[in-house]
């Protein structure tokens, strides 16, 4: 690779974060720090049913049970400071005044943090037709395009309000498919989880828009622990999109969600994510420590759900969105581009759990380091003995741009069918000198070439990305690869 | 800690009666193994080295830690005794010259017990001995260490081109439950050249069926000098019920080409950790195996390809088949250091499943921090192909016929990678054999 390459990558490498700024809202906080008060505040400041707040409280027993015997996972190809969980602040909600029928009722403020993320909300209402869920700092803030989708029968609300509106359907699907023992983090979000969107889409009903929340994280020093929870029944279709960008801040946060997928008989659900959190200095100082749990379950035959991620920000990532196919001829799918460059470490991939007969499922996982960043593909594909005739194929490519980063792949197949048939391949290599010299010889530059040739490489999972979304991330990744060099 | 605790105890019976005079350097090797394996004891479940082989279930017998020391009438193995090459006898690890047949005075190439060796220049094969790859370090490599007494050291001087393939052969003649850990040694030095055979067969004492309570933990340690081509192969078929964990260690200096082919036919566990680490420029490393796990067999293949020098291939395809209530494992790891710029790395894994009680887990693993690499892995499992097997059969060949025809031919491509004639025959036959006595269950009824 020539020099200006070189030069051109490390620039890339080098690329400051462009959303970071804080906005000043005054925040209505927890004190810092993690016992039965802290949850017990949070489930009264929601006004929560007694048996949530026990449902919490066996989750805070036995996160503290787990952090007694310091089970924290660290299997997983990342290194980082030990994480102080009494040092985090459980709760924070934007102060705001109360009864919001409008937008310009809503904080100005916020309304100008949107603005200056590139998403106004007046626009996203007009213009696409998202109902978007606007999440900031745990509590939801406003909700539109709710009556178009009470038609249909569709409920799309932060996840507080469905536990005063819809009780029975959360206590009947809540940890049903992340129990809260079911990992540290995901115990330690059941314990605290503050707000997160609450979806349930009618049998046989096709959700008629997009579904898009935007996450931020605000306050500083505030863990953010969002739940999410989206069940389609018997027959139904949703796109659900996720997508979020966090200020800049020095000290690192801690994000620790959880998405819960429940798909009927003939459902489908389709989630996709862009996750643009700040990733730190180049230094390797600050950014967002993101310790993800989302899995789905195929309940029914004929199920389908997709999972499609862009992967960007965060100092660390740790997220393996999963699907547990449980009902015969169900589908999983697994889309992910993971983009990792200064000091950021992601260790991220997915699970697809074969358990009905006739299964499929498709892994598709592209990752892209540079400078001093990690990036791992761990995967799981089980067949159970009494999957018959599962069908799994995986592929995971890497690229690399820069001699000091690592890719790495870590899947794991485990097949007790012999009906199985699993295929996993992988490849790692760097950007091809010849094919920027084919490009050069025809005139394009070499930045152009390379945002081509990376461009070309994610083109699969990109394509899977719902149309304004694929805009989105196809400019986000540009923008990861150009930043500095203008 | 109770389990380790019989080991423990056994090796200070064994050995403490012993420290006297010259043996100074062994005890010290076996004092620092002992240590280790203190520290470590025997894997648990929990480490994801061992995630898939629960190893402890193997270790549960009450075992005996010497064998017969008048073995008699040693029976050797057809292929040995047939073969006109060159040939090592080991009984119960402990090299046998008078059973062996090697090369004459012409050829620089020296064959002699480890503690032979160790007494003449003990610094030098002490030094061999203690060097563990990085990232090798397992406790039955350190148990081996602790219960070091003898063993096997062959050495090829410079410029050596060993005409013949050497076949090493290690019989064994013990107690029932006799838990065996025979260490070899292999140093190439420059621009030498070599084709080495192991042979662990079911072959020993006339009449005795003992291999079946036999757990052996053994060491291999191959130095390939620079310049130096070494063509290795390992043939486990103990038998069933037999045990093995294996460890072989290989080091390459730089310019050498050193390749294996691991057949794993019989035995009830047989683990193996083959860990290459090609520590210079332009080495070629080659590691081709395949596994038939037969009923009830659990296998475990776990390597390691550390490639820590710029410039360097690596290629790896194994393969297996397994039957009812067996388990297959294969753990290939591919590391490309920092330093390691223009490294190629292949590496493919396939397997079929003949039974519903079949297991198989695999782990391809590509841990990459060097840019200008082209590194790839491939991994499949499945069932024979249907159309395949109705072709045959739709030329009047019978289902079993036809099933055996077509994993024969599965693993062919492997056995076709033994450049030794004589030897890839012998092996296409133990798995003719193999094959007809895996009684595999119809897959589909109605065939």
């Amino acid at each position: 690779m020539s020099n200006s390459d070189t030069k051109y990558l490390r620039s890339v490498e080098a690329g400051e974060y462009e959303y970071g700024f804080v906005t000043d809202i005054e925040a209505d906080n927890a004190p810092p720090g993690l016992d039965e008060s802290t949850v017990r505040f949070i489930s009264a400041k929601k006004d929560e049913p007694e048996w949530l707040l026990k449902w919490r409280l066996r989750a805070l027993r036995r996160w503290e049970t787990l952090q007694k015997e310091s089970a924290y996972p660290n299997w997983a190809h990342l290194t980082h400071p030990e994480i102080n969980f009494q040092d985090i602040i459980y709760y924070s909600a934007p102060i705001q005044r109360p009864a919001l029928d409008s937008l310009d009722e809503v904080d100005p403020q916020i309304i100008e943090t949107f603005n200056r993320l590139g998403i106004p909300l007046e626009e996203q209402k007009r213009l696409s037709g998202v109902a978007v869920d606007v999440i900031m700092d745990s509590v939801s803030v406003t909700t539109t395009f709710k009556k178009e989708l009470a038609e249909k029968g569709v409920i799309f609300c932060s996840f507080s309000e469905a536990v005063q509106e819809h009780p029975d359907l959360i206590k009947k699907y809540l940890g049903s498919v992340v129990p809260y023992t079911d990992n540290f983090y995901a115990t330690l979000n059941s314990a605290v989880f503050s707000d997160g969107s609450f979806c349930y889409i009618p049998p046989g009903v096709r959700c008629p828009m997009e579904l898009s929340t935007y996450f931020r994280i605000n306050e500083a020093g505030t863990g953010q622990f969002e739940r999410t929870l989206i069940i389609a029944d018997e027959g139904s279709y949703v796109s659900y999109l996720e997508g979020c960008t966090a200020p800049q801040r020095d000290e690192n946060q801690l994000h620790a969600a959880v998405v819960e997928i429940i798909a009927m008989k003939g459902a489908e659900v389709k989630y996709s994510t862009i996750q643009n959190w700040y990733p730190g200095t180049p230094e390797g100082k600050g950014g967002v420590f993101n310790f993800v749990t989302k899995r789905g379950i195929c309940q029914g035959d004929h199920a389908k759900i997709s999972w499609t991620q862009l992967e960007t920000g965060s100092a660390i990532t740790w997220k393996y969105p999963s699907v547990i196919l449980k009902g015969n001829h169900s589908v999983g799918e697994f889309y992910s581009v993971a983009f990792t460059k200064g000091r950021q470490q992601a260790d991220t991939g997915t699970k697809m759990i074969h358990l009905g007969n006739n299964t499929r499922s498709t892994i598709i996982s592209k990752g892209i380091s540079g400078g001093f960043s990690q990036n791992v593909y761990r995967g799981l594909v089980k067949i159970a003995p009494g999957a018959e005739n599962a069908r799994n194929f995986s592929q995971c490519d890497s690229m690399l741009l820069g001699d000091r980063c690592g890719a790495h792949t870590f899947p794991y197949l485990e097949i007790n069918n012999p009906t199985a048939q699993v295929e996993h391949e992988a490849t790692t290599s760097k950007v091809g000198e010849d094919q920027i010299f084919y490009c050069r010889q025809r005139g394009i530059s070499e930045i152009d070439a390379i945002k081509l040739i990376v461009n070309g490489f994610c083109r699969d999972i990109l394509s899977q990305l719902p149309m304004e979304f694929a805009v989105e991330a196809q400019k986000l990744l540009a923008i990861e690869l150009e930043s500095s060099v203008g | 800690m109770v389990m380790e605790k019989r080991f423990i105890a056994a090796q200070q019976v064994l050995h403490t009666n012993g420290r006297n005079g010259s043996a100074g350097i062994i005890e010290s090797l076996r004092a620092n193994g002992l240590a280790s394996f203190i520290s470590a004891g025997f894997p648990l479940p929990r480490e994801e080295q061992w995630k898939y082989t629960p190893v402890r279930k193997w270790l549960r017998d009450d075992f005996q830690f010497t064998g017969t020391s008048d073995p008699g009438d040693v029976q050797l193995p057809e292929l040995i005794s047939s073969t006109k090459d060159y040939t090592v006898v080991c009984v119960n690890g402990v090299f046998k010259p008078e059973l062996s047949r090697l090369p004459g005075s012409e050829l620089a190439i020296t064959v002699t017990s480890l503690q032979a060796a160790l007494h003449d220049e003990p610094d030098l094969i002490s030094g061999y001995l203690r060097r563990t790859n990085p990232g090798a370090e397992n406790p039955f490599l350190s148990l081996n260490m602790a219960f070091l007494s003898d063993g096997l050291y062959i050495h090829i001087l410079a410029d050596t081109i060993l005409d013949k393939p050497l076949y090493i052969t290690d019989i064994v003649m013990g107690p029932e439950l006799f838990f065996h850990q025979p260490r070899i040694l292999i140093v190439a030095e420059n621009r030498s050249q070599a084709t080495i055979i192991e042979l662990r067969d079911r072959a020993g004492h006339r009449g005795a069926a003992h291999n079946a309570g036999i757990f052996e933990n053994t060491v291999t340690q191959i130095h390939v000098s620079a310049s130096s081509n070494i063509d290795y192969y390992h043939v486990y078929d103990r038998g069933a019920g037999a045990r093995l964990v294996r460890t072989l260690n290989v080091y390459q200096e730089r310019d050498t080409t050193f390749s294996t082919n691991e057949v794993t036919l019989s035995g009830s566990l047989v683990r193996k950790n083959l860990n290459f680490l090609p520590d210079g420029e332009g080495c070629q490393t080659q590691l081709n195996g395949f596994y038939l796990a037969g009923s009830g067999m659990h296998v475990d293949i776990h390597t390691l390809v550390d490639h820590a020098e710029p410039h360097c291939n690596s290629k790896e395809l194994f393969k297996g088949i397994i039957d009812n209530n067996a388990t297959a494992v294969f753990n290939g790891r591919v590391l490309v250091r920092q330093d390691a710029q223009q490294t190629n790395a292949y590496q493919s894994n396939r397997n079929v499943l003949l039974s519903k009680s079949a297991h198989m887990y695999s782990k391809p693993e590509l841990e990459i921090y060097a840019d200008d690499v082209k590194c790839s892995h491939g991994a499949t499992t499945g069932q024979l192909d249907d159309e395949a097997l109705f072709y045959l059969r739709s030329r009047g060949i019978s289902f079993p016929t036809a099933r055996r025809m077509l994993l024969e031919a599965f693993v062919s491509d492997v056995c076709a990678l033994i450049r030794v004639e004589e030897l890839r025959l012998n092996v296409e036959e133990r798995v003719s054999t193999a094959l007809a006595g895996m009684h595999i269950k119809l897959l589909s009824d109605g065939r």
